[in-house]
């Protein structure tokens, strides 16, 4: 797992994790209302969107599975 | 191209950690115009937001400047520069000052007195900082005095018109397009140069910066030595406990998962043996402990629970300002007309082949961030500003946008896995050896010359991973051709067919260069002022014991 979830009801669209996330994993959904988790596989588990949150509605949990090697791709 | 796509400044700052947002402050004071552009968020991005202690040097807190000079070549087994060691030293107090005037706070304890930190057997130096914050009150700092901040737009290569740099471009992380930034002088703060390792949050830190000052014919040095930091072995990308909880999270995972860097417990091998540390935070004896085959190794935290941890959590990054570009003067500036360099993409050789302490790290990059953001000031004086041809910045973006074309060939996740999957194993940057050292560089010179070139995406945010992932196939380059040019082992670096620190012919830095299509490598003398006292014994020299290094009185 990565970042776990986001949850739109508490979400106020500030966008301050859009920013925070220092590896663009985080976005503004299509209507550009609510913060969705856009790209998971680049998350590093650092938290700071976590902390940064106001409304605290997002969740970062602490695994992290590797993804698989394949041959090419 | 007049447009806010297209921007011309007096200097462009790249990267906004401590180094970044210092050199953007000073240079604006001097009256600069001043564009500072990053990646994520400048206060928020880089290795700096985890900073917990700033290192200061101040008489009149009882600190011994001889004392303290001597302690950081010792543990960085006399590589280090002493000049920059000492102006680290001489104008750390400025720096704290300068924080505390833009409103960044210290911890203090119920009686009001500052926090200070310290290791065992350590200098105590380092005030506490309030962690996570100061980044945002910094950037504050800067935004008053006039800094423009351009923020999620990724920088890929340099500017240069007749050999001086004039600028830099990339493209936004958020509609795609091409981003231009004419500057009479660039100050480059990217920070160090990491591998996106599974442990240190340092993904975004991918040698970007040093790649693109590499490829204009920028000296580079520092990049044989390692930070070989630990994580745990259930949650190896977890190293953040002790501030989460701090915060009072009540999410996430509980905080007896063990401190983040876990460097004042003892560290236990699979026989329970205590392992012995030598000084300094960075340390090699959990590699050399797997190597024999005695892993997992454990670490038993302050309230004795053990947990399990695994090596190279920052496999990539070399010593904290030890990497990147070479400095030729007190001044910050690279041997490239215009183009400065400070903080971890700046390489002092503050503290040399092992970080001697704590607060270091931040000390250094405001230290040098000043230094380079006055330099640049002075430098543009006598600068009239160049104007880049059309076609030419036409030519910069279609480079960029090259894998953006292309409709068939591999995605940078596959190459990234693929380069870590050569670089991670402990056998080939922590326990060195030359066979495996070169065997690796093969692979990696195929992926640099095959894959690489192939790289293809789809969108803003895979056209960043494609990039950095060209960074990183160049910084693992550098790593091991390094490794393999230094035929010893000083501090972090460490060779198995060499294990023995090589004295004087290795009181040296490693500089490279591009030279054509190849790397160029060079020894670098250090002073023989600076050499220790080669008379003493090696043992009395060097404390730490590295495997198979034969004694000399056993000789
Ligand atoms: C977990 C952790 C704990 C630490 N603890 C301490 C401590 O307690 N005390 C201490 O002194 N030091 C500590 N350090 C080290 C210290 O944080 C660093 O030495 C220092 O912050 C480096 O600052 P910097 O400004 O040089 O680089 P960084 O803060 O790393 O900033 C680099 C910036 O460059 C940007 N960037 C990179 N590439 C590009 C690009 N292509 N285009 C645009 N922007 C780009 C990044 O987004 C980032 O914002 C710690 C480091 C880590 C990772
Ligand atoms: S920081 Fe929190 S409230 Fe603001 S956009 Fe992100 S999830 Fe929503
Ligand atoms: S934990 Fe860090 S990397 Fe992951 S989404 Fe949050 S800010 Fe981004």
């Amino acid at each position: 797992m990565t970042i776990d979830r986001i949850d739109r009801d508490l979400c106020n669209s500030c966008r301050l994790c859009v920013f925070t996330c220092p590896m663009d994993v985080i976005r503004m959904d299509a209507d550009n209302v609510k913060a969705i988790i856009a790209y998971p596989d680049d998350c590093m588990l650092c938290g700071l969107c976590m902390v940064d949150c106001e409304k605290n509605a997002i969740f970062v949990g602490a695994d992290r599975n590797p993804p698989l090697i394949t041959s090419w791709g | 191209m007049a447009d806010k796509n297209h921007i011309k400044v007096d200097i462009l700052v790249i990267g906004g950690g401590f180094a970044g947002l210092f050199a953007a402050i000073k240079a604006r004071e001097q009256g600069c115009s001043v564009t500072l552009v990053d990646k994520g968020y400048a206060g928020k991005s880089g290795s700096s937001p985890y900073a917990g202690h700033f290192a200061v040097f101040n008489p009149d807190w009882g600190h011994d400047f001889d004392a303290w000079m001597d302690h950081v070549s010792t543990i960085g087994e006399y590589v280090n520069n002493r000049d920059w060691t000492e102006m680290l030293f001489t104008e750390s107090l400025d720096r704290y000052h300068d924080l505390i005037e833009w409103g960044v706070e210290f911890e203090h304890d119920d009686k009001g007195e500052l926090i200070f930190d310290t290791y065992e057997g350590m200098v105590p130096n380092a005030p506490l900082l309030k962690r996570w914050v100061f980044g945002t009150v910094i950037r504050k700092h800067a935004v008053r005095t006039g800094v423009k901040f351009v923020n999620r737009v990724m920088l890929t290569d340099l500017m240069t018109v007749d050999g001086t740099v004039s600028g830099a471009v990339g493209f936004s992380l958020d509609d795609g397009e091409f981003r231009s930034y004419q500057a009479k002088a660039v100050v480059m703060c990217t920070g160090g140069g990491a591998l996106k390792p599974q442990g240190w949050p340092v993904s975004e830190l991918t040698a970007d910066g040093e790649y693109m000052a590499y490829r204009i014919g920028a000296e580079i040095s520092g990049k044989e030595f390692n930070e070989p930091k630990s994580a745990s072995v259930d949650y190896p990308a977890y190293t953040m406990g002790m501030e989460w909880t701090e915060y009072g999270a009540s999410v996430g995972p509980p905080p007896d998962l063990g401190p983040p860097q876990a460097q004042l417990v003892k560290c236990i091998n699979s026989e329970g043996e205590e392992i012995t540390n030598r000084p300094g935070s960075n340390f090699l004896e959990l590699e050399f402990e797997a190597h024999q085959g005695r892993a997992p190794v454990y670490y038993r935290t302050e309230d004795g629970g053990l947990t399990k941890r695994i090596g190279g959590a920052a496999t990539g990054l070399s010593v904290h300002t030890t990497e990147g570009l070479a400095p030729q003067s007190m001044n910050c500036d690279s041997n490239i007309p215009g183009l400065f360099a400070a903080g971890d993409s700046c390489s002092t050789m503050v503290v040399g082949a092992t970080y001697p302490g704590i607060g270091y790290g931040s000390a250094s990059a405001a230290v040098t961030g000043a230094r380079a953001g006055l330099s640049a000031a002075a430098f543009i004086k006598d600068v009239p500003g160049t104007k880049i041809p059309a076609a030419q910045l036409k030519d910069y973006e279609t480079q960029i946008f090259v894998p953006t074309k292309r409709t068939g060939g591999f995605g940078p996740q596959w190459l990234t896995q693929i380069l870590q999957n050569a670089m991670f194993p402990y056998y080939v940057l922590f326990v060195k050896h030359g066979d495996r050292l070169q065997a690796t560089l093969t692979m990696v010179e195929f992926m640099r010359d095959h894959l690489a070139p192939q790289l293809m995406v789809e969108n803003p945010h895979d056209l960043r991973l494609a990039h950095e992932v060209r960074s990183m196939i160049y910084n693992a380059e550098t790593k091991l051709r390094t490794s393999l040019f230094r035929e010893e082992s000083r501090g972090t670096h460490y060779r198995e067919d060499f294990p023995r620190r090589d004295d004087p012919d290795w009181l040296a830095w490693i500089s490279l260069q591009r030279d054509g299509d190849q790397m160029k490598l060079w020894k670098r003398p250090i002073p023989e002022k600076w050499w220790p006292d080669l008379s003493q014994p090696y043992e009395k020299l060097y404390e730490a014991r590295m495997p198979g290094e034969v004694s000399e009185a056993a000789e």
